[in-house]
């Protein structure tokens, strides 16, 4: 099997609180992947440590076969829940460094994202507003060709209008013979681009299946399935 | 190579920061040389006049250098902090580079950074002398010229020794800045806090770990830590060059011991929450 993402016993503890308890998971290439499940049920978590960000309290992890360090940084794209911009940078030394940096990035289609996007390159990154500063870390994100993009809650926090324009640039822009593990909360707005589903419960992967499998098995769409695993979870 | 690309966005980072800081010590300097010497002595203002041409400038000048020398601490520590620890860490740690990369990029400028507010600060003096008495300058430098050859022999050599036994101290202070802020960041919380006490603990450690070495580098009564230069100056007159060579492996070991610490956490401990 091509596994672009293997994890065996992970588990991360925060003090006495279990974040992932136990965690085995593979990835394949070529897949929308919907990492799901409530606040606080790992999602972060276990994408910090796909990233290297964390250190597992026991367990392994491992990206084309290598443990999270600088080969497999370089075949991850990663947007985070927050942003990490130096405020005394501009938007094109941004995109400098992301040039610099990852052999994958496309710097052309970073400048159309730009224009798409109304980024001007000459702003200054602490004059920005906060959807303007997430609108560039998608542009940037989405500028590289990745073998795996880590995009998490990319759509939390912002109107529909917004998450359907969000969704349509990460659709338009990533890489297909890579893979997209989008978390998030909001199923209905990413259930039909999702190839496969996987449940996230108090830190276990409590299902991992294909979304057409999971709809002909329920006869029901995968938000239905989540809203009934995930009511007592739900507040 | 990833540490030269590091290193580009540190340094710039770092001359944003600090490039109004020198050239605005320089131009105060020049600016008091004048007013001081050119105002004040020739008795062409008083009262006033005197308070704002003359003691204004001067309280701006010690200001700013009070202001820099700060900045210097700080930077060293935020740099660090917020680069890596923070939120930034986020894009420099899913960045293809290592944590001894990291390191070396924010050790590198902060040693550029701390030399070149050193050169500011001695160029400001020479600017304000310059301005202030251009003639007695000139005499000065003439004087000084004259006293180089007479010097004994050896002198230059123990200059440079001094030199580098102030850039390998440097170093460990820097690098003991950052094993503190590493050690600090393994806390669940009170993060800033347990980091001072992380850095007031290691040089306590470091002194007792001195004190319980065996005699072989100890030279007679010899101490390698050195709390302050004239302290060292002292040793090196009365053993020679041979004891700041030690003094400058003393600290060397120090820094190594202390890079290796912070990047032993920041790969297998780093803790982004």
């Amino acid at each position: 099997m091509n596994e672009l993402v293997k994890c065996t016993g992970l588990c991360r503890d925060f003090g006495s609180v279990r974040a992932l308890d136990g965690v085995d998971l593979t990835l394949e290439p070529g897949k929308i992947v919907g990492l799901l499940g409530p606040n606080g049920s790992g999602k972060t978590t276990l994408i910090k440590i796909l990233n290297g960000l964390l250190q597992p309290t026991a367990g392994t992890v491992e990206i084309c076969g290598a443990a999270p360090g600088p080969i497999s940084k370089s075949l991850i794209s990663y947007l985070p829940d927050r942003g990490y911009f130096p405020d005394w940078m501009r938007v094109e030394d941004m995109v400098e460094l992301f040039d610099d940096f990852y052999a994958d990035f496309d710097r052309v289609k970073a400048g159309e994202m730009c224009l798409t996007l109304g980024l001007e390159p000459g702003s200054r990154i602490k004059t920005l507003s906060k959807g303007t500063k997430e609108k560039m870390q998608l542009m940037l994100v989405m500028s590289r060709k990745a073998k795996l993009y880590l995009l998490d809650e990319p759509i939390a926090g912002v109107d529909p209008a917004a998450r359907e324009f969000i969704m349509k640039t990460i659709l338009t822009n990533y890489n297909e013979d890579g893979t997209v593990l989008i978390s998030t909360h909001l199923l209905l707005d990413v259930e039909q681009v999702l190839d496969e589903a996987i449940f996230l419960q108090r830190g276990r992967v409590v299902l991992h299946e294909a979304v057409d499998s999971i709809r002909e098995r329920t006869g029901d769409s995968v938000d239905a399935l989540f809203r009934q695993m995930f009511r007592s979870d739900m507040w | 190579m990833m540490l030269g690309k590091l290193m580009k966005y540190d340094f710039r980072c770092m001359l944003r920061k600090f490039g109004p800081l020198w050239l605005g010590l320089l131009a105060l300097a020049a600016v008091n040389g004048f007013t001081v010497g050119h105002v004040l002595e020739k008795g062409s203002v008083n009262g006033f006049l005197s308070f704002l041409f003359g003691v204004v400038p001067i309280i701006l000048l010690f200001s700013l250098w009070v202001a820099t020398c700060v900045m210097m601490i700080v930077f060293v520590c935020q740099r660090f902090y917020k680069g890596l620890l923070g939120d930034e860490g986020y894009l420099m740690f899913t960045l293809p580079a290592t944590p001894a990369e990291h390191i070396a990029s924010k050790l590198v400028v902060a040693l550029v950074m701390e030399f070149i507010t050193g050169l500011a600060a001695l160029a400001a003096m020479l600017i304000f002398v310059m301005v202030y008495d251009g003639a007695g300058f000139l005499e000065g430098l003439r004087e000084l010229s004259d006293v180089f050859p007479r010097l004994p022999q050896g002198s230059v050599g123990l200059l440079i020794l001094f030199f580098l036994l102030m850039v390998a101290s440097t170093l460990a202070q820097d690098l003991q800045i950052y094993l503190a802020i590493s050690l600090g960041h393994m806390a669940p919380k009170n993060r800033v806090v347990i980091s001072v006490l992380a850095y007031v603990g290691i040089s306590v450690g470091v002194s007792i770990l001195l004190s319980a070495l065996p005699g072989v580098i100890r030279i007679g009564s010899l101490d390698l830590t050195i709390d302050s230069f004239s302290e060292a100056m002292e040793t090196a007159v009365r053993y020679g060059s041979g004891a700041l060579g030690i003094m400058i492996g003393w600290q060397l070991i120090k820094a190594a011991g202390f890079f290796f610490g912070s990047n032993a956490i920041l790969t297998h401990k780093l803790n982004l929450e």
